[in-house]
C-alpha cells in the first residue's frame, strides 16, 4: 500500500491530492492533459519536489515534509516508463534492459525477460532500430527488471498509433499481472483505463474528483446497466434530429441512435472514447438455431 | 482557348457553361469577386514564388562562394608548394645526407633552408607541431571536457551565467598575449618545476595552446551534453542510477559525437596555432620525442620565415609546401571527425 498527500503551488495551478495505491493491483490516474497527472507522477518518483505532504511506501517513508526526509529516485524503489520512451540511443537494447538490474546474478535473467516482451533476438539492436511499439516494450520491461516496488506507467501508449496501441494494452495487461507490481498508470484514455485499471482516480485541475473502481466511477452506481461496451468513436451521421453514432470495440462494430441535441452536449466527435449502455429491461433474445 | 480581353471576364469567355453569370453572385465591375479574389491570390503566389527563387539562388551562391574560397586556396597553396617538389630533391623533405664530426656520412633529418645547401627536411617540424597540439588536446581535453560537463551537468544556473561568459571571454585573449606570458612567466615555472634543459620548449607551448581550445572544447561538450534530452537523465535516475553513474554512462555516452566533434576541432586549432608556439616553443627544429625539448612547428616557421625570403625561391616554395601539409593535415583531420560524428549520428539516430 502506498499512501500519498501532495500539495504544490506552481505560478497559477495548484496540485493538493491524497490518495492510496493498493498493492499488487494497477490504478490509474486518469483526467485531461493540464490536470496535474504527470506531475504527480514525477512528485512520487522524486524527480520533483513537493511543497507538502508525505509519501510513504508501507514502513518506508519516501517523502515527509515535516521531517524533512526526501529520499532521491535512485533510493525509491521505482520502476518508470515515459511517454517517449527514454531508452539510452547508446546502448543495445539487452544493456538497457540490464541498465537497472545491479545484482549480477541476475543477468542470466535477461533471456526470459527478453522473451517475456516478444523480442527475442532483438537483444543486439540499437533503439533506434526498433519500432515504436518495441521500444515501448522494451522501456517497460527496463523499468521491471529491477523489480520495483512500484511501477509508474506516464501515458506509456500515447506516443503510439491506435492498432499498436492495442496491441500494447493486451500486453501490457498480460505483463503486469505476471508480475504482480504495484502499478500507478498515468492517461487520458478512458479505453486503457477499462482495459487495464483495477481502481480509478479522476484528477480535475489539481483535485480529484473521483475514486473508486472504473465501473463506479464511470457510470455511478445508480446506474443499474447490464452491458457496457467500451469503445471509440469511428463516425457520426447526423440530421437535425437523431444521430447514428458507431463505436468500434475491439473489432466489432456497433451502432446506436441518440438524439443530436445529445451529441452537441456531449460535444461527441469521432475519436472520442464512450461507454455504450444499455439497460436489460428491453432486451429481445432470439435463441441461435444449430442444425445438430 | 481564346481570352476575351475586351471584356477581361475569362470565366465568361472560355466556358461555355458558364457564359451567364450565376444570379445570387456579387459582382464587382464586369468581373466576379471571386474571380478577383483569386486572381489577387494568385498575383501573390507568383511574387512569392519569385522571392523564394531569389533567394535560393543567393543562399546558393554563398554557399558555393565559401566552397570556391577554399578551393582557390588549395590550389594556389598546391600550385606554390608543388613547384618545391622541382626545386629540391623529394627524398631531400625527409632528410638528406651530412657528414658528422667524425667525417661519417650520416642520414639526417634537418631544417636548415639557409646557404647554398639548404637542409628542408620537414620531418623536424611536423614532429616540433605534434609535439605541441596532442598534449595540448589532452591538456585541454581533460580540463575543457570537464569544464563543460560540469556546466552541462552540475552547475547551478547561477554559477553557469558566470562561468561561461568566463570561458568565452578565454577565447577572446589575443594569442599574443598569451604567448607573452608563456614567454615571460609560465615558461619559468615549468623549468623551476621540472628542471629543463630548455626554458622554451614544447611544453609550455602546449599549455599555452590549450588556454586557446579549453574554451572551445568546453563550450561544444556544454552545448552537446545539453542537447542530451532531460528524459533520459531521469529515465537514469528512476532506474537507480546515481548522479555519477548517469553522467558517465548515460549523458556522457548520448552526446559523445558532440564531445568528439570539439576534440577534433580542438586539435585542429592546436596544429594551426601559430603566435603562442613561435613565443614560447624555442624554435629549434630538432628531432625529438621529448616533450621538455625545444620544437619548431610548421605553423612558426611559416611565420618567422615566408616574410623575410625571396619570392620564387627554393625556401619560398619549400615554406608554402609546408603550408600544404598543414592544410592537408586539419583536412583529413576534419573530415575524419565529420565521418566519426556521421555514424554515432546514425547509429543513435540523434
Amino acid at each position: 500500500m502506498l499512501n500519498i498527500s501532495l500539495q504544490k503551488t506552481w505560478k497559477e495551478f495548484r496540485l493538493d491530492v491524497a490518495f492510496e495505491i493498493p498493492r499488487g493491483k494497477v490504478t490509474a490516474l486518469f483526467g485531461p492533459s493540464g490536470a496535474g497527472k504527470s506531475s504527480i507522477l514525477r512528485i512520487i518518483s522524486g524527480l520533483e519536489m513537493a511543497d507538502r505532504g508525505m509519501i510513504s511506501h508501507g514502513k518506508e517513508v519516501w517523502f515527509d515534509d515535516t521531517k524533512g526526509i526526501s529520499l532521491p529516485p535512485q533510493q525509491r524503489s521505482i520502476g518508470f516508463v515515459f511517454q517517449d520512451f527514454a531508452l539510452f540511443p547508446h546502448l543495445t537494447v539487452e544493456r538497457n534492459v540490464a541498465f537497472g538490474i545491479k545484482e549480477k546474478r541476475r543477468l542470466n535473467e535477461l533471456k526470459d525477460l527478453m522473451s517475456l516482451i516478444g523480442l527475442s533476438g532483438y537483444e543486439r539492436y540499437y533503439p533506434a532500430q526498433l519500432s515504436g511499439g518495441q521500444k515501448q516494450r522494451v522501456a517497460l520491461i527496463r523499468a521491471l527488471a529491477r523489480k520495483p516496488d512500484l511501477l509508474l506507467l506516464d501515458e506509456p501508449l500515447s506516443a503510439l498509433d491506435w492498432e499498436t496501441r492495442r496491441q500494447l494494452q493486451e500486453d501490457l495487461k498480460r505483463i503486469t499481472q505476471q508480475f504482480q507490481v504495484t502499478t500507478l498508470y498515468v492517461t487520458h484514455d478512458i479505453t486503457e483505463v477499462y482495459k487495464l485499471a483495477d481502481y480509478v482516480v479522476v484528477l480535475e485541475s489539481g483535485r480529484i474528483v473521483k475514486q473508486g473502481t472504473p465501473e463506479e466511477v464511470f457510470l455511478g452506481k445508480k446506474l443499474s446497466t447490464r452491458i457496457q461496451i467500451v469503445g471509440k468513436v469511428v463516425s457520426i451521421e447526423s440530421d437535425s434530429i437523431i444521430a447514428a453514432v458507431t463505436v468500434l470495440h475491439d473489432d466489432q462494430y456497433f451502432k446506436t441512435l441518440i438524439d443530436t441535441e445529445e451529441v452537441d452536449r456531449l460535444n461527441l466527435k469521432v475519436g472520442d472514447d464512450v461507454v455504450i449502455g444499455a439497460k436489460s429491461s428491453d432486451v429481445i433474445l432470439f435463441k441461435v438455431l444449430t442444425q445438430s | 482557348m481564346k481570352y476575351d480581353l475586351q471584356s477581361s471576364n475569362f470565366r465568361a469567355a472560355n466556358m461555355p457553361n458558364s457564359t451567364s453569370p450565376e444570379s445570387g453572385l456579387k459582382r464587382f465591375g464586369d468581373k466576379r469577386i471571386s474571380d478577383l479574389l483569386v486572381e489577387s491570390r494568385q498575383a501573390n503566389v507568383n511574387r512569392q514564388r519569385v522571392q523564394e527563387f531569389i533567394i535560393e539562388k543567393l543562399l546558393f551562391a554563398g554557399g558555393m562562394a565559401a566552397i570556391l574560397f577554399i578551393a582557390l586556396i588549395f590550389i594556389f597553396l598546391f600550385k606554390e608548394g608543388a613547384k618545391a617538389l622541382f626545386l629540391i630533391k623529394p627524398i631531400e623533405f625527409i632528410g638528406t645526407h651530412i657528414l658528422d664530426f667524425d667525417n661519417n656520412r650520416v642520414f639526417a633529418c634537418m631544417w636548415q633552408p639557409v646557404g647554398e645547401s639548404g637542409k628542408y627536411s620537414i620531418v623536424p617540424l611536423l614532429i616540433g607541431s605534434f609535439l605541441v597540439a596532442l598534449p595540448a588536446t589532452v591538456i585541454s581535453t581533460i580540463l575543457g571536457g570537464g569544464c563543460g560537463i560540469y556546466l552541462a551537468e552540475i552547475a547551478s544556473a547561477k554559477v553557469r551565467e558566470i562561468v561561461k561568459p568566463a570561458i568565452e571571454l578565454l577565447a577572446g585573449i589575443p594569442t599574443v598575449v598569451i604567448g607573452f606570458l608563456c614567454l615571460t612567466l609560465l615558461a619559468t615555472y615549468v623549468q623551476n618545476a621540472f628542471h629543463t634543459t630548455f626554458r622554451l620548449n614544447a611544453f609550455v607551448g602546449a599549455i599555452g595552446v590549450s588556454l586557446v581550445i579549453i574554451p572551445v572544447i568546453a563550450s561544444i561538450t556544454d552545448d552537446a551534453l545539453r542537447a542530451v534530452p532531460n528524459e533520459l537523465r531521469e529515465a537514469s535516475y528512476g532506474l537507480g542510477a546515481t548522479r555519477w553513474e548517469t553522467i558517465w554512462k548515460v549523458v556522457v555516452p548520448a552526446g559523445i559525437s558532440g564531445v568528439t566533434a570539439s576534440i577534433i576541432l580542438g586539435m585542429g586549432r592546436a596544429l594551426g596555432e601559430t603566435m603562442i608556439v613561435v613565443m614560447a616553443t624555442g624554435n629549434a627544429a630538432l628531432v625529438t620525442g621529448n616533450i621538455f625539448s625545444s620544437v619548431r612547428t610548421m605553423t612558426a616557421t611559416i611565420a618567422a620565415e615566408l616574410g623575410a625570403v625571396p619570392q620564387g625561391g627554393p625556401q619560398y616554395c619549400a615554406l608554402f609546401l609546408v603550408g600544404a601539409i598543414l592544410f592537408f593535415i586539419t583536412f583529413v583531420l576534419n573530415l575524419v571527425a565529420e565521418m566519426i560524428i556521421n555514424r554515432m549520428r546514425k547509429k543513435l539516430r540523434l
